[in-house]
């Protein structure tokens, strides 16, 4: 017999809404990990960090009904756990995410290049830790969801509410203040 | 994992803590931001074809002016642009292209408004005939703006056309002028008797004005006289 598969995150949302809680505590176990691990990237105490993930959970509950179905789900929970997160930082008075975002303003070319990613990958995971805190946040949200997250141009697009030209064109520019850093840490980070 | 946390918000969730928002509720929300956004959009455009309007019956003249309605119409760009950003077709495209997209419809709509319909004029007709409510009717006549004394600018009616010159009322005066008109300057061909003109010049004696440029206006940059 062969195993039936996992249900989508997508197919989850729709029980929800139909009334199953069960099937919302499955996408918790399945977010959780992942939006702890993100807010590891914005506060540093673990107890803010639940605070602010079931935070999320809740209204993400709250505001299921508004969840576009036809569009995929871990974009939308990362965008309201991007806002959360954010929240919390400027209420700490700990975030230097500026209001004007000038990367917006004009369209950039979309190069995404999976082949180079994966090459990038375990080096960029080895070496951020320390230098991400050194960067502009803007710069270190992009990092964040494409290295580590893992999440394409077009999901980090909706994560961020950005056009996606932009996503790339603020990867590039945060790769090169992640190599300013590294220099300065007299780290050896090669291209 | 931590089940402490799952858990918890299922908790919430079945005592009734947490609730799902109805459909309904967003559903609302998008049509108020809508309703929001089409009223500022419209704002936008009445007040850019008040200054389409302010420069027809003024003349392109700088101190005429209405700078602190194209300060007022700019803020409200910038608040179009924000609004739409709520929407995905707004955040999906870079600032510069929508920000272009709001100033294109909304000059073109204020241009068709002022140029195409006769609603300015009709507007400006019912003020000086105080027909319109005071707030408004004083917005509306608003549009003419005054002249900066000493400014060397005057509004005036052609009552008669020479050669070089043109014998004109004054508004505000009883007194004929002569406006002495630049030789070469082709616009006296254009002109006839009871076409209100914007004279800018210097009085070279008393009633003769020396003519630096002469503007056409339409007929209602003068009150009308009903």
């Amino acid at each position: 017999m062969q195993p039936v598969p996992d249900p989508t995150d997508e197919m989850l949302v729709a029980r929800v809404r139909s009334g199953d809680t069960e099937a919302f505590g499955v996408l918790v176990e399945r977010y959780e990990p992942k939006l702890l691990r993100y807010g590891r990237k914005f506060l540093s105490t673990h107890e803010d960090i639940q605070d602010v993930v079931q935070t999320v959970f809740i209204n993400a509950y709250q505001n299921i009904r508004s969840f576009d179905m036809a569009q995929r789900f871990s974009p939308w929970i990362y965008r309201i756990a991007h806002n959360a997160f954010v929240n919390s930082l400027r209420k700490n008075k700990q975030s230097r995410i500026s209001f004007v975002d000038f990367d917006t303003f004009l369209a950039h070319p979309v190069y995404e290049d999976t082949a180079v990613k994966e090459s990038e990958l375990a080096e960029i995971k080895e070496m951020t830790s320390v230098a991400l805190e050194k960067i502009p946040a803007n710069y270190k949200e992009v990092i964040i969801l494409y290295y580590l997250e893992e999440m394409s141009y077009k999901d980090i697009a909706e994560v961020l509410q950005i056009p996606t030209g932009t996503v790339g064109i603020r990867l590039k520019r945060a790769k090169l203040a992640l190599k300013k850093v590294y220099e300065e840490m007299n780290l050896q980070y090669e291209q | 994992m931590n089940n402490n946390l799952k858990d918890s918000i299922l908790e919430q969730i079945n005592s009734g803590d947490a609730r799902m928002r109805p459909r309904f509720y967003f559903i609302l929300q998008i049509c108020a931001l809508a309703l929001v956004t089409i009223a500022v959009l419209v704002l936008s455009i009445i007040i850019c074809n008040f200054i389409f309007f302010s420069l027809r019956i003024n003349g392109p003249i700088f101190e005429l002016f209405p700078w602190w309605l194209l300060v007022a119409d700019i803020a409200l760009i910038a608040l179009l642009e924000w609004l739409l950003r709520k929407f995905s077709f707004g955040y999906r495209n870079p600032v510069l292209y929508v920000v272009l997209g709001i100033v294109v419809i909304v000059i073109a709509l204020s241009l068709f408004i002022d140029r195409v319909t006769s609603i300015n004029d009709t507007l400006l007709h019912r003020a000086d005939a105080h027909q319109l409510p005071p707030p408004f009717g004083d917005f509306v006549e608003g549009a003419r703006r005054p002249l900066p004394p000493g400014s060397g600018l005057y509004k005036a009616t052609i009552v008669a056309i020479g050669n070089d010159t043109l014998t004109v009322d004054l508004f505000g005066t009883t007194t004929p002028f002569t406006v002495l008109v630049r030789p070469g300057d082709h616009i006296v061909d254009s002109l006839h008797i009871g076409d209100v003109i914007l004279v800018s010049g210097r009085d070279v004696a008393t009633s003769t004005i020396h003519a630096n440029s002469i503007h056409q206006l339409p007929s209602v940059a003068l009150p009308s006289q009903e």
